[in-house]
């Protein structure tokens, strides 16, 4: 049953190298959150896709939409304008069948490893669940030889003696490798990780990004990684996207952007960042202005603490610009 | 050296229904004036505790079971048998604190101002002094005297903890313990504020102690570093000793696990198997031998004690590294 489910990924992947489609791809999103005069958009105008077999991060401080990107991939978020396609089909207009073929090739990590895991189920109840859904096929034992099976591939080891736990016996790392578990037994095509980390010690974290790296080789999924955090991000993916207030204002590969960022926001969250060995004496002058929303701004959204700012800044966007091979900035005056 | 406060064999337990926990055991620090000593270690393993220790604010069903606290002041008093009135007057005036939870800290309905009256006035601040202090701190903290007619809500989180850093300070303590003050902030925020955070250090000749789990935070802030693991402090020494010669196999594991932006994409990551010892059970030997790559038979007999292995560098094993 499951070497038959096995192999259409493969299919699926083989056929994409040849004809280069993508996961997934936003055009034009827009998400607006409306609370009496208060009009926020969380989303404005994105706008990016997701390669077959990539990791792309989304990065960004609090608020800057990331989680709500997020939401809007798995199709758990009504936006209100644009159109995301899974595979080249726009997912509101899935049919029934296409639509549990998107559910189960799409699921999501989250970042609490303490309250994403019902506390009154088992590890087998929990990681077994999308199976449940999608696979009434199965027999119970070749359910649960399944589950034995990925909890041992996300290192609970041996699986037979986590198997019948419950989460609260188990650790923050060994929680989030139980949601990993289960986000992956469906063998789906996309993974949404959103800051599967942040609650975890460092020692623990790094196993889990070690983990999450080992698994995308080897099982070739596409991941959205979301974090506020750009060393992991950088550690993890490919590409990279820097959202400020709901929009995309840079996107390209991560080592580019690390390395030679274009942008002023992206210069301002790298300056900004610890770092051990404290090299990073280089420091940006802006004007913090923190309690911000996008409440529909004209000009560019980062124009209020920019210090590059200019008039035309202020009254019109900037659109994303290719300045170089896989790099695109939304800026009128990129850094060099 | 000139040392604010030491304490000796202190030991802070919890009796719960399975045992009594000891989440500090036996734990000796000295803690030089004027200095930023970051405290480091994975969850768990007693930092809040010996914070809520020094401020006496350790409540049932914790207690200090052993061990004294002495604050040197114009003469040494044991902070661990304060009460009463010399204990209001000890804490705030001397130490202050802002809470690893500190989003809750704040009275939701009161305006600033007004919570800051309420601690002034509670430590017999003269009544005329009190608008000038306000306005004071919360410059200092970087905030401008608008944020005083607001309620909590209306302020960022970054504002939040910045309210909480000059709310601590206002009473002018000589040591502050700052537990994760910028662990749930943005990066450019946290930089803010362990920027004024310094200022302040520099301007009233501030102590401060610094809890975070976050190595990049703590070397970016500490003069001094010290590694906790599981109730005791296993490390302990100059910031650049420790972060670039860690003797200690775990505060090397702790610092070979972090990701930089230098870390090598996709390259495995060092990392700690197993789990820390339950502090229930008495610890036999080293406390990190289950997890010790450099383990040998002695680490599971013999219990390490602290030795000196590079100037004001101490270190807890019996094999450290590089020996
Ligand atoms: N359910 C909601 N109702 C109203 N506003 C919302 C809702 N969810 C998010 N928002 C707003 O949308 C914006 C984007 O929020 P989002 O949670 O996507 O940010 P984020 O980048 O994930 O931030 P964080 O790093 O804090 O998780 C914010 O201004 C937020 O206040
Ligand atoms: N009220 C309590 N009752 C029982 N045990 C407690 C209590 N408070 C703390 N402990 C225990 O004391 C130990 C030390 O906890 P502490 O909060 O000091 O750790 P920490 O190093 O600050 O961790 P974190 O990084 O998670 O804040 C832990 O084992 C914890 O379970
Ligand atoms: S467009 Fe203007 S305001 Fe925006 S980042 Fe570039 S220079 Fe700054
Ligand atoms: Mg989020
Ligand atoms: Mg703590």
């Amino acid at each position: 049953m499951f070497a038959k489910s096995e192999r259409k990924v493969e299919e699926n992947v083989s056929s994409s190298s040849v004809s280069g489609t993508d996961v997934m791809r936003f055009e034009n999103v827009t998400k607006i959150y409306k609370s009496g005069p208060i009009v926020n958009y969380a989303l404005d105008d994105v706008s990016f896709s997701l390669r077959k077999g990539e990791t792309i991060s989304i990065v960004g401080e609090s608020g800057s939409g990331k989680t709500t990107l997020g939401m809007a991939a798995i199709n758990l978020l009504n936006y209100d304008r644009g159109t995301i396609y899974f595979e080249n089909m726009p997912v509101k207009k899935l049919n029934r069948k296409q639509r549990k073929k998107f559910r189960a090739g799409s699921q999501m990590i989250f970042q609490d490893p303490y309250g994403s895991l019902n506390p009154y189920n088992s590890v087998y109840d929990s990681v077994v669940a999308p199976l449940n859904s999608f696979r009434p096929d199965l027999s119970r034992s070749q359910k649960r030889e399944e589950v034995l099976k990925m909890l041992d591939k996300v290192g609970l080891r041996p699986a037979e003696s986590y198997i019948d736990e419950f989460p609260k016996k188990l650790s923050g790392g060994q929680r989030q490798r139980v949601s990993i578990a289960r986000a992956l037994i469906m063998r789906p095509e996309l993974i949404i990780a959103d800051e599967p980390t942040s609650m975890l010690d460092v020692s623990v974290s790094s196993t889990v990004m070690t983990l999450l790296n080992h698994l995308k080789e080897e099982m070739n999924f596409s991941m959205l990684y979301i974090s506020h955090e750009l060393a992991t991000a950088r550690y993890i993916s490919e590409r990279m996207a820097v959202m400020n207030l709901g929009r995309i204002v840079e996107i390209g590969g991560s080592d580019s952007i690390v390395d030679h960022p274009l942008h002023p926001y992206t210069k301002l969250l790298l300056t900004s960042m610890p770092d051990v060995n404290n090299s990073n004496s280089e420091e940006m002058d802006v004007t913090l202005d923190f309690d911000i929303y996008n409440g529909g701004i004209k000009g560019c959204s980062f124009a209020t603490m920019c210090p590059f700012v200019r008039e035309n800044c202020k009254e019109s966007r900037p659109e994303l610009n290719k300045v170089e091979e896989d790099h695109y900035v939304a800026c009128f005056y990129p850094l060099t | 050296m000139n040392d604010l406060l030491s304490i000796r064999g202190l030991e802070t337990v919890f009796d719960t229904k399975r045992g009594t926990v000891k989440a500090l055991r036996s734990l000796d620090l000295d803690i030089h004036k004027g200095e930023t000593l970051a405290l480091v270690g994975e969850s768990g393993s007693g930092k809040s505790t010996l914070g809520l220790s020094i401020m006496r604010l350790i409540e049932s069903p914790g207690r200090i079971a052993e061990g004294s606290i002495i604050l040197h002041a114009t003469e040494d008093v044991d902070v661990t048998s304060l009460k009463g009135g010399k204990l209001r007057r000890f804490r705030w005036k001397k130490v202050a604190m802002v809470f690893q939870s500190a989003m809750n800290v704040l009275n939701p309905v009161m305006r600033i101002e007004d919570q800051f009256i309420d601690a002034l006035e509670a430590h017999d601040i003269d009544k005329s002094e009190i608008s000038g202090r306000i306005d004071h701190y919360l410059k200092l903290a970087g905030l401008g005297p608008k944020v005083r007619r607001l309620y909590p809500h209306e302020l960022s989180g970054g504002m939040r903890q910045r309210v909480n850093i000059a709310l601590a300070l206002s009473c002018e303590p000589d040591l502050l313990i700052a537990d994760e003050p910028t662990t749930a902030l943005d990066v450019v925020v946290q930089k803010e504020i362990l920027k004024s955070l310094n200022t302040l250090k520099k301007q009233l000749g501030l102590t401060i102690i610094f809890i975070t789990h976050d190595i990049s935070v703590a070397a970016s802030v500490a003069d001094r570093m010290a590694i906790f693991y599981a109730g005791r402090i296993v490390e302990i020494g100059p910031k650049e000793e420790v972060i670039n010669r860690p003797r200690h196999p775990y505060s090397k594991a702790l610092l070979s696990s972090i990701i930089t932006l230098n870390t090598k994409r996709g390259q495995d990551l060092i990392s700690l198997k197993g789990n820390p010892p339950d502090l229930i059970t008495p610890i036999e030997g080293c406390s990190f031998h289950n997890r010790c790559p450099s383990a040998r038979p002695e680490c599971l007999k013999y219990k390490p004690v602290e030795s000196l292995v590079s100037s004001d560098h101490y270190v807890e094993c019996l094999y450290p590294i590089g020996e």
